[in-house]
């Protein structure tokens, strides 16, 4: 059930990037931005690297239950004769990555070894025991090595990166609309509204986090998708007070005035004049706060709060690797293999926010000009 | 000025009776009453009466927010929401449901610790920050500028436990400089805490270095600098002299909000670093299903909030000339 | 500079200051571009010159640049500044920064940006002092009050301890005058110290520097487009276009007989100078933008005695008369020819009231600080106005006496506190757009800023559209199209300039994009809010042209409302005074204007500077507008009138004329 709701809204989230890009060609403001940051090295890197952690996630999106067969290779059926699935799935991406997948270890190894890294006692031919560092069945297999179970850690990390592009995407993406409303809302009307969304805010930013966070998940369950949700619920205040404190610019500009002037209906100036107006903002901080979400993970997951145990996360991986480190000789492998696939996202993911912010909104420059 | 401290407070009311009010729903929807001390009696041989007399005990045996079965206002006030939030409202924080210690103590106690972490860090991070952002806008234009803010993206992307763990790992293990966690009470904690300071103001350096800049480029820009530079006034004299006191405005007014959340303690650092204070005091009554502590320092959480608010805007009256004489 | 000797200095002849070849260029992405080209000038001792010249033609980053204070990206490329024996632009930046504040100092434009808001007034001053003259700071805060004490500001040590926000706009001008000259510079620079402020202002500021530059034997480089300033003030003139000097002579031998075409049709598109009805002189098409830029004569474009030879080569600057200089290849003989008169130089004024105000008042909660009370802000305080079908009524006054906001309620954007704005007899106050649409849809507004007057995102036929549907104006999408081609082409835009955004137009073509968006829902009555305000004098000269031709086709109605009393002259059939939410006076604009009976209205006509009247304004008024917060009791105007008797504070006058003809209320006319 999990998995599917997982799809749904990964198919939901690539329709809706579709329809917001298409809207952003037909304006030549966005057109000329992007124009601006591609001729950027940096940006175009960073737009690359990005786009790569995104077919990734893709590719791991796609999934289907292959049919179970037995030793002989026949496909195995049930007593009613339908065929009988490997309830666990496989993506896309489990396919692409099966030399790494399959490639189990007995425990540690390290990146390219041959031999294990941890010692037993083997029984030799003699019948004595003796202590040696046990052959790999898949020597020089493992470009990160193996972890405590023998998982390839290399595949574990290319696994995490679906759970860190739906953590920001799809948070991102819940966030948005909430706080674009909100936020327009209480700034346009002002009075009571604004009160009540103040207070609401306040309220809401007064409650740690790691409550909210577990009283939802008690009540809705552990998974990706809530999680989602309730990181959204507590992240929303940043974006709607950015929102709010420009609309309330707008509504004094005269362009506004003259709208009014007209007798055009408040939610026809809300749409035609203040949204566009805000876009770029609600571009910058969702391309900002995106990275902010993806480092979190991590925290969440040490608090016990973070996604299940059978969903692969970098967050979980730099958990473990505490343990790791812990170790003498240390292992680190694990560590630096999410550390490089974390950092990796977010680096770009912020170089592209900066050449966003430049373009956009010249004011808040934050390359030397 | 009486009469708007007197606002802001009559405004601080509906915000903490809602914040109870939430706390009190999120708790009370995980748990009830009967589940809660079936966990902290153990679960072992608990029978009816045990747990009755666990609820008698510290006044859950009361329905949770509306009592039907009395008359009147008493409706109201018989209800474990009411008992509950009223001595919060007199600053009497009550006793712990699994031990009975008093919390009021415990927060006493266990405050000192938590700030002997973040106001150090506060302080370090405050200068470092300030003193980089101000060169790197100095500089602006030059490598050194380009150095900073690329240093500043990067440092920016990398999880804070990651800062924490191989922290730890260098700091306490390769290089055995300091101790890898513990506290000890007086002077001595000064090598306990250290390294989690230091750890601290490393995960944060990268954003605020980069806010801070900003701030200061945008004052560089403005009319008074260039009236400035048109008396003869060399750079280091523009930025020190006018530039710094506008721009500390809004970097104050950004930083002070957060001093009342010093005494809650940083949460992962007190939990890795083994530091007794209130953070890990609060993750442990969660996990623990302590409500009493959790309501009690949710409650004051959002008290230190709305005190951290007032302070912004007497911050602004403070340090903003336009706001203090209208 | 060849060829001019010293001796067309007269006596005084030692020079201060020389410029030769001045050349100044932005770093652009396509390379970079020329902006200042090769600009010459010098000024003796004591000597006020002004650069005039409207915006974009590089006169601000001339001034800048003798500081060597150009904005990042932009960069003196050519040319030689000398100053006292020494070449400013080759001079290390130390160097240079020793001359600045001391020798050579500047007042700007704004005077609330160009403070430091966090630092006291008393301090600002004493920095230079401290600074440049060595003074301990005891001694610099002494001299500094001294120095305000000097400008004219009462109470100056109280002063020296305040904050800028605490000053008034042209106090704050006397403050960055008093910075300017502590440490007793040769030379002062001047750009566009006058422009923000109100007209009786400029004229307490314009006498300030007059005597502290002048009188004390310094030199004034004066910026501005403002050519009656120019008149009042400047002993000689040079005329900038598009990056060059095209002109250069004696103040009196300019205005009367100015030689190069660009000056001549300049001085015909000022609105006090030509006769009320009569057409502006317009210059064709408008500035071009500096990329275009090329080596012949930048106005040729636009100049109606141009002929092949003018674009090839540069005009330099000839010598022309005794003193003269003149870039054009055609001067001195031709003279740009008349003008034709404004078609509705006949119109009379019909019987049907279009808009009637009665008794309007407006007043603003508003809290004195962050801890204060709260207090009301009486923008308007009972007004009464009537404008007839196809007339043209201008209201005026200077800033805060609420002229906008009586402007801003007719149309329903200020919440109206009391009295009744009848529209073709119907009531709008206070009613919401639901109810009153269609009688709103007949009074419409023109806006101030071009800059922010149009939504940049959306593009202009989509604005102008706007308006159209919200009233159902047009059956159909093509109608609507249809309509909106017409209405550009009518307001001198392309038809095909529909599907572009605003920021590829220009200040005057924004606000014709204003003004065809007003009447895509054709209005009866249009209301401008100073809507030339921002505008150069040749584009504001195109856009009271425009009007001037709509109002005879179509009968509208205009409320104008300005500060101008130039355009008032020009445009209006009747004029109202406004002073501190209240009218004073109101009738026939030919008779306010030439004989006033308000001391108010007096002191307005008398601080704008006439051209062509020899001698300098006499100062009538001092002090500032105070605050709407708390007006005087009585007449509003008396702690200022030089005429106020006792009985001017006690009782407020009430209006003595008949109410649709000549009225004023000022006790000095009780019938």
């Amino acid at each position: 059930m999990g998995y599917v709701l997982n799809n749904a809204v990964v198919a939901a989230l690539v329709l809706a990037g579709i329809a917001v890009g298409r809207a952003m060609r037909r304006s030549p403001h966005w057109r000329r931005a992007f124009a601006e940051i591609w001729r950027r090295r940096g940006a175009r890197v960073s737009a690359r690297v990005v786009a790569v952690y995104a077919a990734i996630a893709l590719l791991d999106s796609v999934g289907w239950h292959p049919a179970v067969r037995d030793e002989s290779g026949a496909i195995r059926r049930d007593t009613s004769g339908r065929i009988v699935r490997d309830a666990r799935g496989l993506t896309a991406l489990d396919a692409l990555l099966t030399p790494w997948r399959t490639a189990r270890e007995k425990t540690y190894s390290a990146p390219f070894a041959t031999r294990q890294f941890v010692a037993e006692y083997v029984r030799g031919a003699d019948g004595s025991l003796e202590r040696t560092y046990p052959r790999l069945r898949y020597p020089r297999r493992h470009p990160l090595g193996t972890d405590r179970i023998g998982e390839d850690v290399f595949y574990q990390a290319m696994k995490g990166v679906r759970t860190g592009m739906l953590l920001g995407v799809f948070t991102t993406a819940l966030v948005v609309p909430f706080a674009l409303i909100v936020g327009l809302l209480a700034g346009y009307f002002g009075g009571w509204v604004d009160d009540v969304v103040q207070y609401l805010y306040t309220v809401l930013a007064s409650i740690p986090a790691v409550l909210l966070v577990m009283a939802f998940m008690v009540l809705f369950g552990r998974g990706l998708v809530q999680l989602c949700v309730i990181l959204g619920v507590t992240t929303w205040t940043g974006l709607c007070r950015v929102l709010r404190g420009e609309t309330m610019k707008l509504r004094e500009s005269e362009f506004v005035a003259a709208a009014r002037a007209m007798c055009a209906p408040p939610l026809r100036i809300l749409w035609r004049h203040i949204v566009p107006n805000v876009m770029h903002l609600v571009v910058i901080t969702t391309v900002l706060g995106f990275s902010g979400r993806v480092l979190s993970e991590a925290a969440l997951t040490y608090m016990g709060i973070g996604v299940g145990v059978d969903t692969y996360s970098w967050g979980r991986m730099i958990n473990d690797a505490r343990l790791e480190l812990a170790r003498d000789p240390v292992i680190w492998w694990k560590l630096a293999a999410s550390f490089v696939a974390m950092v990796g996202l977010v680096l770009p993911a912020n170089l592209l926010g900066d050449a966003l912010r430049d373009a956009l909104d010249p004011r808040l420059r934050s390359e030397p000009s | 000025m009486l009469r708007y401290l007197l606002r802001r407070v009559v405004y601080a009311v509906p915000i903490l009776l809602g914040v109870n009010l939430l706390t009190f729903a999120l708790f009370f929807g995980i748990h009830s009453p009967d589940s809660i001390a079936r966990t902290i009696l153990g679960d072992k041989q608990v029978d009816a009466e045990m747990i009755a007399r666990w609820k008698h005990e510290r006044g859950y045996d009361l329905p949770r927010f509306w009592n039907g079965a009395e008359r009147g206002v008493r409706r109201l006030t018989r209800t474990i929401f009411w008992q509950k939030s009223v001595p919060l409202f007199r600053l009497e924080l009550g006793r712990s449901d699994i031990d009975r210690h008093s919390i009021g103590e415990a927060v006493r106690s266990r405050m000192w610790p938590s700030l002997s972490v973040t106001l150090p860090m506060f302080l370090l991070s405050l200068v470092v920050t300030l003193a980089i952002a101000m060169l790197a806008a100095f500089h602006r234009g030059s490598a050194l500028d380009a150095t900073v803010l690329v240093g500043c993206v990067i440092l920016m992307s990398i999880s804070t436990l990651f800062y924490i763990i191989a922290g730890q790992f260098v700091f306490a293990r390769v290089l055995k400089w300091f101790p890898f966690s513990g506290y000890t009470e007086g002077p001595g904690a000064v090598r306990y805490v250290l390294m989690p300071v230091l750890i601290g103001v490393l995960a944060g350096l990268g954003g605020q270095i980069r806010f801070d800049r900003t701030v200061f480029l945008e004052e560089i820009h403005r009319d008074y600098i260039r009236t400035a530079r048109a008396k003869g006034l060399g750079e280091g004299a523009v930025l020190f002299r006018h530039a710094l006191k506008n721009a500390m405005i809004p970097i104050l007014t950004s930083v002070v909000v957060t001093i009342p959340f010093l005494i809650m303690g940083n949460l992962l650092l007190e939990n890795f670093f083994g530091i007794p204070g209130l953070g890990s005091y609060v993750m442990d009554a969660i996990q623990r299903q302590d409500f009493a502590v959790v309501r009690a320092m949710v409650y004051v959480g959002s008290l230190l909030y709305i005190v951290g608010l007032l302070m912004v805007d007497i911050a602004y009256v403070l340090v903003d000339p336009r706001v203090r004489l209208s | 500079m060849s060829g001019v000797s010293n001796d067309t200095f007269g006596p005084r002849s030692a020079i201060v200051i020389e410029v030769e070849g001045l050349g100044i260029e932005f770093a652009g992405t396509g390379g970079s571009v020329r902006v200042v080209d090769g600009v010459s000038f010098r000024i003796a001792r004591g000597e006020v010159l002004a650069l005039v010249g409207e915006s974009g033609c590089g006169k601000s980053l001339t001034a800048l640049s003798l500081l060597g204070l150009l904005p990042p990206g932009a960069r003196m490329a050519s040319g030689s500044i000398r100053f006292e024996g020494r070449e400013l632009a080759r001079l290390p930046p130390a160097e240079l920064r020793e001359i600045r504040g001391n020798r050579i100092a500047m007042v700007f434009q704004e005077p609330m940006t160009a403070l430091n808001p966090v630092m006291t007034v008393g301090a600002q001053v004493a920095e230079a002092l401290r600074l440049h003259a060595g003074l301990g700071r005891r001694a610099a805060w002494r001299r500094a009050a001294e120095l305000l004490a000097g400008v004219g500001l009462p109470d100056p040590e109280r002063r020296c301890r305040e904050y800028p926000h605490q000053l008034s706009g042209g106090q704050r001008q006397r403050v960055m005058i008093a910075m300017a000259v502590a440490c007793d510079p040769a030379l002062l620079i001047a750009d566009e110290p006058t422009t923000a402020l109100d007209v009786t202002v400029q004229a307490q500021v314009f006498e300030l520097l007059r005597k502290v530059t002048v009188q004390r034997g310094r030199s004034l480089l004066l910026i501005t487009h403002d050519l009656g300033i120019v008149y009042e003030n400047a002993d000689r003139v040079a005329v900038m276009y598009a990056g060059r000097v095209v002109e250069e002579a004696r103040r009196d031998a300019l205005f009367a007989r100015p030689l190069h075409p660009y000056t001549q049709m300049l001085l015909g598109a000022i609105p006090a100078r030509s006769e009320p009805g009569e057409r502006l002189a317009v210059i064709p098409g408008q500035v071009p933008p500096p990329v275009e830029w090329g080596e012949g004569c930048r106005f040729a474009d636009r100049c109606p005695l141009a002929i092949a030879e003018c674009r090839g080569e540069r005009p330099g600057l000839r010598e022309v008369d005794h003193g003269r200089r003149v870039a054009c290849i055609r001067a001195p003989a031709a003279a740009v020819g008349g003008r034709t008169a404004c078609a509705s130089s006949s119109r009379a004024a019909a019987a049907t009231n279009r808009l009637v105000v009665e008794e309007l008042r407006v007043y603003f909660p508003v809290r004195d600080g962050l801890f204060g009370a709260r207090l009301l802000v009486r923008a308007v305080d009972g007004v009464d106005l009537v404008v007839r079908a196809g007339e043209t009524l201008a209201l005026v006054g200077e800033s805060g006496c609420g002229k906008t906001t009586v402007a801003r309620a007719v149309v329903g954007l200020a919440p109206v506190t009391a009295g009744s704005i009848r529209v073709d007899g119907e009531e709008v106050a206070g009613r919401t757009c639901r109810h009153v649409k269609a009688v709103r849809r007949r009074v419409q507004m023109v806006f101030q800023d071009p800059a922010s007057s149009l939504d940049p995102r959306m593009p202009v036929g989509q604005a102008i559209r706007e308006g159209m549907e919200i009233h159902r104006i047009g059956r159909d999408a093509a109608e609507r199209r249809e309509r909106i081609a017409a209405l550009l082409d009518r307001v001198g835009l392309p038809k095909a300039s529909a599907d572009r955004y605003p920021h590829e137009f220009s200040g005057g073509q924004r606000q014709r994009i204003g003004i065809a968006r007003a009447l895509a829902v054709e209005p009866e009555l249009i209301i401008c809010d100073e809507a030339t305000s921002s505008l150069d004098v040749s584009v504001q000269a195109q856009m009271l042209n425009l009007l001037c031709d709509l109002q005879a086709e179509r009968g509208l109605s205009y409320l104008f409302i300005t500060h101008d009393l130039g355009v008032v002259r020009h445009v209006a059939d009747r004029v109202a005074v406004m002073y501190l939410g209240e009218l004073v006076e109101q009738g026939a604009t030919r008779e306010v204007l030439e004989a006033p009976l308000h001391p108010y209205t007096a002191a307005l006509i008398a601080a704008v500077p006439r051209i062509g009247e020899g001698g300098r304004r006499r100062l009538v008024l001092a002090g500032d507008v105070p605050s709407p917060i708390e007006p005087p009791a009585g007449c509003r105007f008396h702690p200022r009138c030089p005429y106020a008797m006792e009985r001017c504070g006690v009782e407020a006058p009430p209006w003595f004329g008949p109410p649709a003809g000549r009225r004023v209320r000022c006790w000095l006319h009780e019938a």
